[in-house]
């Protein structure tokens, strides 16, 4: 398959080109000559992108620092496109590429005038070459040079890598490795073993629990032949004949059991025979009839307090009315009292009435002065006046009102005690009246709860005691046959308790086997089957990060001793050295440091060369490789941008010459602005060359370029 | 990335069996991923797998832990 090589470019609106420009480069070596910013690196530029769009200006996969911000179309332009036309010995191929402010960009390419094909990835397949390699193996870029032999060990592996065209598999190995992938394994591990400890846990505790259950059933003297399913029905059997038998004798329905032959109908049947042997002990007759004399007996006693607490009370009020004096004796002395009372108060009307009769015939005496004699009022004798005023004052001065108001208030608090009294009396008889009617009726009660008629001669106390007596000895009679009853169904009570544990057994060995049977189970498979998956995987990522660094290092290998000569003979070319003619890298060395050699010495290339041979040393690796015919690509192109820079006049022009023996392989496209070196390169150069001369630049009509 | 060569190289490794088919075809998957998004797509796509892995893995778990009445 022979190698495309360059032979037009066809350009608009990219960069610092703003009208169409149509650029041949039909030629083994097109020299680009021109100054800064006079549109040269633009047109390199625009080989690049149009092979490979906006991917070559992501600087953070290829490190140049120079791409950061790219401004791909001119800044006049509304769009623009670049088109490259290609030939090999027996094909065409046209790639075109454009660019729009508004609306979405085109791409094709077209090999033989065919149709126009849009996937890029198919335009990289027909050439064998990824940007990556293309900016390594193809367009020898000022920043990337220099890597080769001065950067640290990192960076200088991956410049090798990208020169060799093995970036690609760095960075698939980088990506892989970046993911700790056994910490998802050992994640997986250790939940794994988790479940199997509690899993083992469990089995242990079931196992327990079974051995526990079993001692204590043949404690109970259960024989072990019953700790299996027919077993339980063996029991459930009996359990339900003598459930039925007890339920025909208190005339209670047949309970519905449900079907106890396999162990779901057992497990069922137990809650249900112990409520059905519960509700028997209550539906027994005797226990009915217990039930009823316990109530009458609770009712009769009732009464009987009842009764007894009245009477007693009726008894209280009637002995204290006995002590208390009659009614009538009290209304007596009540009487007299207030007559007393009467008397006492006119006694005082009267008193009150002389008083002011005397204090008159003071006021009259006074103020007249009576003679002769006159007859006293008081003593009813023939006296002086004198003496009638003196008597008058006496009787005045007599504590006859004090001694009558004394009597009244005391024959008044009197009649209060006498009243009280009554009251008293009267309160007492309404009591004795509301007890005995309370007795009558509880007596009555009494006589409803015998069913019979009290008179008044009948003692309801004393009835009442006999008939509970009665009951007494009903109880002690019904007693005996509950206490028979209870015993019967305490058989079924323990043939339940049997049945009970038997199902306690055949559920911790149900519960046992199915723990030991997890691991058979399709769950555990498929987590087995999800572990083997993901080990797999693990696996198969660790073989192919394995194997592609075995690849990597194998291909470096391969690649590098297919231009080692070349390598070392490019470098005596260009540095023309006496002391340290050949160059090589050294593969074995961990750092990969380059070194300069002769027949007997070695060294490392950074501590012995100058700046210029560094670069030399850089060229040389570029070109030998770039200029190897073993590399896959098929393009038979090989850009140089600037790369005299650094050099001395000496060494420009030993590069031209190894320039000239590259040019045999491949076609050279050259940018410089180094008119010295364009000048040395056209002399040394044999092949037809074609000069574009970038003479200047405006920024409304783009560069101007001359064709020599 | 030359694919083939790299077939032709995992050839000549001693790979099981079980690897001939799936080391391969998780090789194209990576190697698309690398030339779209890099090392960092790559990384993602790992991550993702096992993601998923783990995922399926924790379902199992917890239908054994059910089964084994542990959960």
């Amino acid at each position: 398959m022979s190698s495309f090589t360059l032979n037009s470019i066809r350009i608009r609106g990219f960069r610092g080109f703003v009208k169409e420009e149509v650029v041949s480069t039909q030629a083994p070596c097109v020299l680009l000559s021109g100054g800064n910013r006079s549109g040269k690196s633009s047109l390199i530029n625009a080989i690049e992108w149009c092979l490979f769009g906006k991917k070559v200006a992501e600087v953070t996969t290829y490190h140049l620092r120079e791409r950061k911000d790219w401004q791909i179309l001119n800044r006049n332009s509304p769009d623009g496109y670049v088109e490259l036309t290609f030939a090999s010995d027996t094909e065409t191929l046209i790639v075109f590429r454009e660019i729009k402010k508004k609306g979405a960009a085109n791409f094709y390419f077209q090999k033989n005038g065919g149709t126009r094909e849009q996937d890029e990835a198919a335009l990289h397949a027909l050439l064998h070459v990824t940007p990556a390699d293309f900016l390594s193996l193809v367009h020898l870029h000022p920043e990337i040079i220099r890597s080769f032999v001065v950067e640290q060990r990192r960076y200088r592996e991956d410049a090798l890598n990208r020169l060799l065209g093995l970036s690609d598999l760095e960075n698939l190995i980088d990506g892989i490795q970046k993911v700790s992938s056994e910490q998802f394994l050992a994640s997986f591990d250790s939940k794994f073993e988790d479940v199997e400890i509690r899993l083992e846990e469990r089995l242990n505790t079931r196992q327990r629990d079974l051995q526990q259950a079993t001692d204590t059933a043949k404690a109970d003297a259960i024989e072990e032949s019953l700790f299996n399913e027919a077993g339980a029905s063996t029991i459930c059997g009996e359990i339900a004949k003598r459930l039925t038998e007890f339920s025909e004798e208190c005339d209670v329905p047949t309970p519905s059991l449900p079907n106890f032959m396999i162990l779901t109908g057992q497990r069922t049947f137990l809650p249900t025979a112990r409520s059905t042997l519960e509700n028997l002990r209550i539906k027994h007759p005797s226990v009915q009839s217990q039930k009823q004399l316990i109530s009458e007996q609770q009712a009769l006693g009732n009464l009987r307090d009842a009764y007894v607490e009245s009477a007693t009370k009726l008894q209280d009020q009637e002995k204290q009315l006995k002590k208390a004096r009659a009614k009538e004796t009290i209304e007596e002395d009540l009487k007299k009292a207030r007559t007393r009372l009467k008397q006492q108060k006119d006694r005082l009307a009267q008193a009150e009435r002389t008083a002011k009769i005397l204090s008159e015939a003071l006021e009259y005496f006074q103020k007249f002065a009576i003679k002769g004699s006159i007859r006293c009022p008081l003593c009813l004798s023939d006296t002086t006046a004198e003496h009638v005023r003196e008597h008058a004052e006496q009787e005045l001065a007599k504590p006859l009102f004090r001694d009558i108001q004394a009597k009244i208030a005391e024959i008044q608090k009197h009649i209060e005690k006498l009243e009280d009294e009554l009251d008293g009396r009267c309160r007492l008889e309404q009591a004795a009246k509301r007890w005995q009617k309370k007795t009558q009726d509880n007596a009555l009660e009494i006589g409803k709860a015998l069913r019979r008629v009290l008179t008044s001669k009948d003692d309801p106390v004393a009835i009442l005691e006999k008939r509970l007596q009665v009951i007494v000895e009903q109880q002690n009679k019904i007693q005996a046959s509950i206490q028979r009853w209870h015993e019967r169904l305490e058989i079924v009570n323990g043939s339940i308790a049997k049945l009970e544990l038997i199902l306690r057994i055949l559920d911790f060995k149900q519960q046992l086997d199915s723990l030991s049977r997890v691991s058979q189970t399709p769950a555990f498979a498929s987590l087995q089957n999800a572990r083997t998956a993901a080990e797999k995987f693990v696996a198969d990522l660790d073989t192919l990060s394995a194997s592609l660094v075995t690849m990597v290092r194998d291909e470096r290998r391969s690649k590098l001793d297919a231009v080692k000569h070349e390598i070392s003979h490019i470098f005596k070319n260009l540095t023309g050295r006496p002391d340290f003619a050949n160059l090589e890298i050294d593969l074995d060395d961990p750092d990969l440091s380059v070194s300069v050699t002769n027949q007997s010495e070695s060294a490392k290339a950074t501590a012995l060369l100058n700046q210029g041979d560094l670069n030399c040393a850089a060229l040389s690796i570029f070109l030998a490789v770039a200029g190897s015919t073993g590399l896959a690509h098929r393009l038979g192109l090989v850009i140089l941008d600037d790369p005299g820079q650094s050099l001395d006049t000496h060494h420009k022009a030993r590069l031209a010459e190894v320039l000239n023996s590259l040019c045999e392989r491949k076609q050279l496209l050259i940018g410089s602005q180094d008119d010295e070196f364009i000048e040395l390169a056209r002399q040394a150069i044999s092949k037809k060359k074609k000069l574009l001369r970038f003479t200047s630049w405006d920024p409304n009509t783009g560069p101007v370029l001359e064709t020599e | 990335m030359n694919f083939e060569k790299f077939r032709e190289h995992l050839q000549v490794q001693k790979l099981a069996d079980q690897q001939l088919d799936t080391v391969p075809q998780l090789l194209q998957e990576l190697a698309r991923a690398c030339n779209e998004g890099g090392p960092t797509a790559v990384t993602h796509i790992v991550r993702k797998r096992l993601a998923q892995l783990t995922a399926i893995f924790e379902k199992c778990l917890q239908d054994v832990k059910k089964e084994a009445g542990i959960s």
